[in-house]
């Protein structure tokens, strides 16, 4: 359904997207979360056509946004965060309004009008103004909406921000319904509860980056697979750290104030043992206790001590072999690399480096096969990225090119470390 | 014999956001006070007027002579077209700008609509709007026509010129709507275009006129047919009689109403060529095609 190539975007010298790949199946249901500034928005602005990609490609519904953007918009609903209501318009002409906008006759959009209200849980209002609704009805409508025109695809920018919890209830039970319809669902959100309890898929972005993507399921399995237990300390942090180096099986994944989160895979009376090694060296443990995972703590994992985008000798997630995450020059969080988006009965979602979209003789799941012009067109950028240099490589910022350099072997699916 | 099918045409379908704009703004007192205030304006101009050309009225000795009242048609003619370019920028100036303003542009440009449909569809909505405002004037102007001799024709050829008057200011505050994100700067943007615009047809016939050669009159009706003033000048004397702006000149076709209808296409062109450009600024893939072609010349370059 969707296909994201090697997006590229750059405010300034700042990039805001850097090198974003994605595949998402039909029927869906696709949470995009990250911290603010991660590129969330700004990837779902272009996608929907509202930005111009600095470079890649995108394909919806087998149509390439650059060259078909009408039928990519025909395919597209979007529901953006933040949206405005013209005064002095009715409900009724307010559908109306967009309905004559994708030439639907009037006697249809009247009959559609009353299907979508009555499933936005609207009904009856149609005679009211549209300024005159709350929040929470106002976004349900704006779902509506965009339900119009019968897109393949619904794109959902943070639709519960500014919702009371009822209303956020109303809209998580509103998408799921949806994708239950058969509708493919994009949805950027920070309630990772709600992300966690309707997505069938899901990508964390941080940094511009899409730091993982996969199947809920095997997102979650990938946090089960670490062993990570939480130690409060009273004392010094970085001395206990110093203490905890010197223990064998045990490895720091990240330091927070009185807190110390490491990886080990081992049993409460070898754990038990540890902790008594640290007291002995005069670290004040004040508790310890393994870490549920969940996908809060799992994002906090990912995005808090995410590699700096282009630091020499670190990688992005998802390269074969280990992955490092957190304190630069240390082997943290061994998560085992088992790709999470090639994960066995997991065909649906690619990591950036997998397989690349175009490749000769294998067409990419759920691709139309009418794409000629997108295999062409890939096979011609692939290595243009690097020749032409059109990149803007004099607006990257210091080790940039060492990222680019990873991401251009990321894209032709040979990454080496 | 078969018989021919003839197939009915389409339904006209209307712009939606014409459609949307004129429900919109005929439910706000707005244009209700808009026109009773364009209306006291006219009728103050023209009861002022009227007191210029007939102050003999208080001499019992005077005889009226109808043909007098003619003199009001271009003086409330002039005055419309002077509200006109004042008004047009405010209703279009915040076309683009107030849709960003209220963030419901973003929902516009994700829909199917094209840019540039947005742009015609809003500077439909704001003619049209004005067009209410100038229709109201016409039992003003009817005065001239049915006391002073003028012609359902000259009323008729006026209204045009209004109507593409309006369509060219209109374009100029839609185009500068698109430059800037306040509508309050929008309008005042679009005053400068009228000076940029004025200075792009005066200046250079100043300087045809300071070295004046045996061909300045035809340079100069040619340099002074994107200048509105000039072709309503021209209409106006046209009507009335007697010598033209541009009597003088050796090119017949490019003088009289001939000069006039030029003048109307010349600056029916312009509005098409800024509604383009408007069009252009707001779609937010512009460019990228062409960042497309770039690179596939630069590759073709690096290959060979």
């Amino acid at each position: 359904m969707l296909y994201l190539e090697r997006l590229i975007k750059n405010y300034g010298s700042f990039r805001a997207v850097d090198g974003l790949s994605l595949h998402v199946p039909k029927g869906d249901l696709f949470g995009f979360v990250g911290p603010n500034g991660a590129g969330k928005t700004t990837s779902i602005r272009m996608l929907c056509g509202l930005l111009k990609p600095d470079f890649g490609n995108i394909y919806i519904a087998g149509y390439e946004l650059r060259r078909q953007s009408e039928s990519v918009r025909r395919c597209i609903g979007y529901v953006p965060d933040f949206f405005g209501v013209y005064d002095n318009l009715k409900v009724r002409e307010y559908m109306e309004f967009y309905g004559s906008i994708y030439g639907i006759e009037d006697m249809d959009i009247k009959k559609m009008t009353g299907d979508l209200l009555e499933l936005v849980s609207l009904s009856g209002r149609e005679e009211d103004y549209v300024d005159g609704l709350s929040r929470g009805m106002k976004q349900r409508l704006c779902v509506a909406r965009a339900l119009l025109h019968n897109p393949e695809l619904l794109v959902l920018d943070e639709p519960s921000s500014g919702l009371d919890p009822g209303a956020r209830v109303e809209m998580k039970e509103l998408l799921m319904n949806l994708n239950s319809m058969g509708k493919t669902i994009i949805i950027s959100s920070h309630i990772l509860s709600d992300i966690a309890e309707m997505c069938t898929s899901v990508g964390i972005m941080n940094r511009g980056r899409l730091v993982t993507a996969g199947k809920m399921d095997d997102i979650l399995e990938m946090g089960r697979n670490t062993h990570h237990v939480i130690i409060s300390v009273s004392s010094d942090t970085q001395k206990a750290a110093l203490c905890l180096k010197e223990l064998p099986g045990i490895e720091l994944v990240s330091l927070r104030e009185n807190e110390m989160i490491v990886n080990f895979d081992g049993t409460d009376q070898e754990l038990n043992r540890i902790i008594g090694s640290l007291m002995t060296a005069g670290v004040m443990v004040s508790g310890f206790r393994r870490e549920e995972t969940n996908l809060e703590t799992l994002f906090m994992q990912l995005t808090s001590g995410a590699p700096q985008p282009g630091m020499p000798g670190q990688q992005p997630m998802g390269i074969p072999g280990q992955q490092q995450m957190g304190i630069p020059g240390q082997q943290q969080m061994g998560i085992p690399m088992q790709q999470p988006m090639g994960m066995p009965g997991q065909q649906s979602m690619r990591m950036p480096m997998q397989q690349p979209m175009g490749m000769p003789g294998q067409q990419p799941m759920g691709m139309p096969a009418q794409q000629p012009v997108m295999q062409q067109e890939t096979e011609m950028q692939q290595p243009e990225a690097q020749q032409t240099g059109d990149i803007q490589p004099e607006q990257q910022p210091a080790g940039e090119e060492v990222t680019n350099t990873q991401q251009g072997d990321m894209g032709n699916g040979n990454a080496e470390v | 014999m078969a018989m021919p099918k003839f197939k009915l045409p389409g339904k006209i379908r209307i712009n939606p956001i014409v459609k949307k704009d004129l429900k919109v703004i005929s439910r706000s007192m707005k244009i209700a006070w808009g026109v009773f205030i364009y209306e006291m304006v006219l009728a103050l101009v023209f009861f002022f007027a009227m007191y210029i050309i007939f102050d003999a009225f208080s001499s019992y000795g005077y005889t009226s002579d109808y043909q007098d009242f003619i003199a009001l048609f271009p003086i409330i003619a002039g005055v419309e077209f002077c509200i006109i370019a004042l008004i047009m920028p405010v209703i279009t100036a915040s076309a683009i700008s107030g849709e960003k303003e209220k963030q419901t542009f973003d929902l516009l440009m994700t829909t199917v609509m094209t840019p540039r449909a947005i742009v015609r569809g809003k500077v439909e909505s704001a003619v049209i709007r004005m067009m209410v405002f100038i229709v109201g004037s016409i039992p003003l102007m009817a005065l001239s026509f049915t006391i002073g001799g003028l012609s359902w024709w000259n009323l008729f050829v006026t209204m045009i010129a209004f109507l593409i008057f309006a369509i060219l200011t209109g374009s100029m505050g839609i185009f500068a709507s698109t430059l800037t994100k306040k509508s309050i700067t929008g309008i005042i943007l679009t005053y400068v275009f009228y000076f940029i615009f004025g200075t792009m047809s005066v200046f250079p016939t100043l300087i045809v006129v300071l070295t004046s050669t045996f061909a300045s009159g035809s340079v100069i009706s040619v340099l002074m047919l994107i200048n509105p003033v000039a072709a309503v000048i021209e209409m106006f004397m046209l009507m009335l009689g007697g010598d033209t702006l541009f009597s003088g000149n050796p090119l017949g076709f490019w003088s009289g109403w001939g000069w006039v209808v030029l003048s109307g296409v010349a600056m029916l062109l312009i509005s098409w060529g800024l509604q383009r450009l408007a069009a252009w600024r707001i779609d937010p893939l512009h460019g990228y095609i062409i960042q497309e072609k770039r690179k596939k010349k630069v590759k073709g370059v690096a290959l060979n």
